[in-house]
């Protein structure tokens, strides 16, 4: 790559065209319509057989061929025939350029990163757009504003949005930007394959939300397999989406733990590693392993709806369970891939702005590690009324609450290092507090789901619900958000406007509260989840959800309007250091260069030695010889 | 023509070290190989459950018609994957100059078993629709060949690699043969398992 | 390890001890005898009083360790604060050994009291606590044998009940005898029901294929709500029912009463069976 290829200034219109998003549009929808042809002839009578317009096989076909349209106009066939033509391989391609690398496929971590991160916050805020739509039908317990279908189709696209879309919520957009440059490496092991994982994303968001067009995904997150094998085309979407999802986990997964294991600068011992990078590598194991059944059990229903095989089908000798055991095999591991992150966030945050070291670290990584192995083998506590193995049930409720002791270790970390700390409430410590806070309710009203008589009360109740959004919205979007304001002064290089934040803040804060902690009260009083009808007693409680709901939302809109403003019209440039962190990451200038380190660091201390007398500088950026990386 | 590795390139960014490389593929080729490991995990699962609930009695497919794949094929296949892994594996621990042709011999075979794959679909005597272990032999076998093809690509690089031995450094070529060849003896474990499930316990 | 002494030592452990104990010593007693009576699912089965008393007690024992915790993070944040604009290094503890060991072995103790005071009261106290034990139930009470079965059919979007002991009487709407042994015999038709009788207690997946059973005595005579627990379609959330506990007379007149009712279809029905295979599924077009 020649400096001249970059200094000379092309018009907009020509550099629209090359490999890139666009181009990679436009050769989707037209391998689409391809697949869809081809399939269309491979299974004529398809859709007759299934009694519905919509042949299922053409709508694989066209999203397969789209797939391939669109990774292709992005670029990512070069590589591949180039090698199959000779071509040595090569380290880096495409790192440079000006605001259009961000368009298309490009190898460096730091713009994979922000594009995860823009990316991700897009579906993020469709998701958070399909509650609001939710809470809106059920300010009144008959249907009034959607039709059943279309409700049910919300509920299941805010919940794929949620919790599949956003499954690398915080490993895509801060696992590969400060990865790296937190074990003092100069890029991801695999930098192709972080472009693909990235890419796989908006791909995935697009099929789901074709789904729309196909007759809608009525079948929830969860898509159990008769009724997903019951549905319209949609459901084809639903498992196309989240085939590519698992599969874009599971390739992340690979690459973040590899990147740990090989790319630590010298130095860099284990126990010298951040906390939030031990968060990843023990996500990354999730990742790696659980995200390949759910492609495994995704492929499963794509046959079953597509080839007539009877995996799910009871009166063709399949099973319901089947599905429900695989599904939850891969479920159960994908909220702690949620979780784990979170805690990496929080703990990392804490120590900066205790300035405390952090307390049992030791612990806090056994606990980490504790919960990842576990979180294998608490799967059928989902299941504890499906009549499945009912002389199981008390090694699963033991397995489950077992998981608390590993899940605790983490908030007595917190707990020590506050503990005569000298705490500055900033934005980002405000939102790490506040993820205790939601962890602890969501994290002990989950022991009433772990004992079955308990559960047997609140299984498919809006109690779950209420459970798992303390967990997963307190815990994992206020980790994001923590992540935000306190990492997007290096990423960004602009400051945020601190009263905005702390008005977004509270209003999340309180109005997250007030809108799932009735939830509980919901689930207790009868009302099963997913659901736009109910009892009408329970009028009151829903509109107070709902209207603290809408404040909910209104407080992203804040978080936004922050947003657009500080990196749109304020630029207030940020300091190289603001929080006066000893993170590696923070050493570095703003903007990090492309190569992140000029020579590999060795680093020489801990990042977490607050007070410590006589520590030593976190690391020696300018070692006299170039020592052998990753050793 | 070699971009990688001449240091005398001078666009600013360091050059790393080839023993970089080849670590980052050999350990990448470990975890990829355990994810695959517990993506056939469920088609091992789904027999084994399916199989015990055996649901209406209709695992072997309704009455009169039993599925039954052809085992001189079963046998065949597996033969395929289990040399064409053992050639792979191999040729890691004998000379550099026996990777070419250890790398080539197995993605023959790997494509053979591909190929013999297909000619068993063409002729089952059943179709996926024959009840569930019709399902799960369509859909392990299926997906396996698929994965099967996609390590013959795989292959087929290294085998470029390998075959342009001044181009890419010593390490790094034992690095590619290392790690494809321990993704294919997996592979071939997989294949074990189920050949074992789906021919003879069925 | 290096402690640094301060100037002045505060007995910050022994206050949030304190703070602790005083809202623990107010919040236990108003959880177990005022909130305690209303939780759910009330007492109208040995089954729900069963779950009730799970919750009661979870609600106890988890709102003191709640207590700590936050007591804990709101003391810190309100005093270990840094009130200047400098930035000022706190001591730098990095751990310690015994606290740690300290909050294992609770922790520990605990969730394994938790488990094992768990699997009692599921399998012994209160036989299966009323939730789905499928096909083989392990904890079985006593009687078992003589429990009057109920077979509960979900399909899109309706719940009917057959009563193999009157002759496999088909109804649309559910009664069930007072101070009897009933099981609950679920299945499906379609897709995963799950059949959830709040006043009951009992919650049992409707699984196509599998007769999952369920088992409940209810104590005194009134009114149960059924519910779909398992998002099944379109009208999921229309699969309510109301169903009646009877007086065992009452039960029986009611049953004679549905028999004649049903008398001219009764040979229409399929033979009762604990499961059904229906055509194969279509889609909902």
């Amino acid at each position: 790559m020649s400096a001249t290829a970059i200094t000379v200034r092309r018009p907009v219109w020509r550099r629209l065209i090359g490999f890139n998003m666009l181009t990679g549009l436009v050769l989707g929808i037209g391998g689409w319509f391809l697949g869809a042809w081809i399939g269309g002839q491979m299974a004529i009578g398809h859709d007759y057989l299934v009694g519905t317009d919509q042949n299922d096989v053409g709508i694989y076909m066209g999203y397969l061929f789209g797939l391939i349209g669109w990774l292709v106009g992005l670029g990512f066939a070069n590589y591949p025939i180039g090698r199959l033509l000779g071509r040595p391989p090569t380290l880096r391609h495409h790192e440079t350029g000006g605001w259009t690398r961000y368009f298309r496929l490009c190898t460096d971590h730091k713009v994979i990163g922000l594009q995860y991160l823009f990316g991700i916050g897009i579906f993020f805020f469709i998701g958070g757009l399909n509650a609001m739509l939710m809470r809106t039908e059920l300010l009144r317990p008959v249907e009034q504003v959607w039709p059943a279908g279309q409700y049910l189709t919300l509920v299941g696209l805010h919940g794929t949005m949620m919790i599949m879309m956003t499954s690398a919520f915080i490993l895509g957009p801060f696992g590969n930007y400060f990865v790296p440059i937190m074990i003092g490496a100069q890029r991801m092991a695999f930098p192709r394959i972080e472009a693909l994982t990235f890419w796989l994303t908006p791909a995935a968001g697009l099929i789901l939300m074709s789904a729309i067009a196909f007759g809608g995904i009525p079948f929830g997150w969860t898509g159990y397999a008769p009724l997903s094998d019951q549905a319209r085309s949609g459901a084809d979407a639903y498992v196309m989406a989240f085939l590519l999802i698992a599969l874009s986990m599971t390739l992340i997964g690979i690459n973040l733990m590899a990147t740990i294991l090989t790319m630590r600068a010298p130095g860099m011992s284990w126990t010298r590693l951040p906390i939030f990078v031990w968060g990843v590598l023990a996500t990354s194991v999730l990742m790696a392993l659980a995200s390949p059944v759910l492609v495994a059990v995704m492929s499963m229903v794509l046959m079953d709806r597509s080839a007539n095989t009877s995996f799910f089908l009871a009166s063709a000798g399949g099973s319901p369970y089947l599905y429900e055991n695989l599904f939850w095999f891969f479920g159960h591991p994908e909220v702690y891939i949620l979780a784990l992150p979170g805690f990496g966030i929080v703990l990392e945050i804490l120590p900066v702005f205790a300035r405390k070291p952090l307390w049992g670290y030791r612990l806090a990584v056994a606990g980490m590690f504790g919960v990842t192995i576990l979180s294998f083998m608490v799967w059928q506590h989902h299941l504890f009324v499906s009549g499945m193995n009912a002389g199981l049930r008390p090694f699963y409720m033991l397995t489950t609450e077992l998981i608390s002791i590993p899940t605790g270790f983490i908030f007595l970390n917190a707990m020590g290092t506050l503990w005569r700390a000298r705490i500055r409430f900033t934005v980002p410590m405000l939102f790490a507090l506040a993820f205790f806070f939601n962890f602890l309710i969501g994290g002990l009203s989950g022991v009433f789901l772990s004992d079955v008589p308990s559960d047997v009360t609140t299984h498919g109740s809006y109690f779950v619900m209420a459970h798992f959004h303390y967990t997963i919205m307190g815990g994992l979007v206020f980790a994001f958000f923590g992540a935000i304001y306190y990492w997007l002064p290096k990423m960004m290089g602009v400051v945020f406007n601190e009263r905005l934040a702390k008005i977004h803040f509270w209003l999340m804060f309180v109005f997250f509260n007030l809108t799932f902690f009735p939830l509980f009260a919901a689930g207790f009083l009868d009302m099963p989840r997913r659901v736009s009808t109910y009892a009408p007693h329970l009028q009151w409680l829903n509109d107070f959800v709902s209207a603290s709901a809408y404040m909910l939302g209104f407080s992203m809109l804040v978080f936004l309007a922050n947003l657009v403003w500080s990196l749109v019209f304020a630029r207030i440039p940020a300091a190289e250091n603001p929080w006066a962190s000893r993170g590696l990451e923070w050493q570095l200038p703003t903007p990090i260069p492309v190569e992140n380190f000029a020579r590999i660091p060795v680093i020489t201390s801990g990042p977490y030695e607050y007070g410590v007398t006589g520590a030593p500088p976190v690391a020696d950026f300018m070692p006299a010889a170039l020592p052998a990386a990753g050793s | 023509m070699n971009t990688t590795l001449d240091p005398a390139r001078t666009t600013g960014e360091p050059v790393e070290p080839p023993e970089l490389l080849a670590r980052n593929i050999r350990v990448g080729s470990r975890i990829w190989a355990a994810s695959q490991a517990f993506f056939f995990l469920a088609f091992f699962f789904a027999f084994l459950y399916l199989r015990a609930l055996n649901t209406a009695g209709l695992w072997r497919g309704w009455p009169p018609h039993h599925p039954d794949p052809s085992l001189a094929f079963g046998v065949a296949i597996l033969i395929c994957v289990l040399a064409g892994a053992a050639v792979a594996r191999l040729s890691v621990y004998l000379s550099a100059a026996s990777w070419r042709a250890g790398t080539i011999a197995a993605l023959v075979l790997v494509l053979a078993a591909v190929g013999l794959q297909s000619a068993q679909f063409s002729s089952l005597g059943f179709g996926p629709t024959d009840a569930a272990y019709a399902s799960v032999f369509v859909g392990w076998t299926g997906l396996f060949t698929v994965t099967l093809l996609g390590t013959a690509y795989w292959l087929a690089t290294v085998v470029g690699d390998v075959s342009r031995a001044g181009e890419t450094a010593l390490v790094l070529r034992a690095a590619a043969v290392d790690a494809v060849s321990f993704v294919l003896l997996v592979l071939a474990g997989v294949e074990i398992a189920a050949f074992i499930l789906l021919y003879i316990v069925k | 390890m290096t402690e640094i002494v301060p100037e002045r030592v505060h007995p910050h452990g022994w206050r949030i001890v304190g703070i602790w104990l005083l809202l623990t010593a107010i919040s236990v007693p108003l959880i177990v005898l005022v909130l305690g009576p209303h939780l759910p699912p009330g007492n109208v089965s040995g089954e729900a009083g069963g779950q009730r008393d799970a919750n009661v007690l979870l609600t106890a024992l988890l709102v003191p360790i709640a207590l700590l915790v936050c007591v804990f993070f709101v003391y810190s944040v309100a005093v270990f604060r840094n009130s200047g604009e400098a930035i000022v290094d706190g001591p730098p503890l990095k751990g310690h050994a015994g606290a740690q060991l300290l909050w294992i072995v609770l922790t520990s103790v605990i969730v394994l009291a938790l488990a094992v005071w768990g699997s009692y009261t599921l399998i012994v106290s209160t036989h299966g606590a009323g939730g789905g034990q499928g096909p083989d139930p392990i904890a079985l009470p006593k009687g078992h044998q003589h429990a009057l079965p109920i077979q509960v059919i979900g399909q899109q979007w309706e719940w009917t009940f057959r009563y193999p002991t009157y002759g496999g009487l088909e109804t649309r709407d559910i009664a069930i005898p007072a101070n009897t042994l009933v099981a609950f015999h679920v299945t499906s038709i379609d897709v995963t029901h799950s059949f959830w009788a709040y006043e009951l207690g009992v919650k049992a997946d409707a699984v196509p294929g599998v007769d999952n059973i369920a088992f409940v005595t209810a104590r005194q005579t009134g009114f149960f709500q059924v519910r779909c627990a398992e998002l099944c379609g379109l009208w999921h959330g229309h699969m309510a029912k109301k169903g009646r506990i009877l007086s065992v007379s009452a039960f029986q007149a009611w049953i004679a009463a549905a028999q004649k009712r049903n008398a001219a279809i009764g040979k229409y029905l399929p033979k009762y069976n604990h499961v059904y295979f229906p055509a194969p599924l279509r889609r909902a077009g």
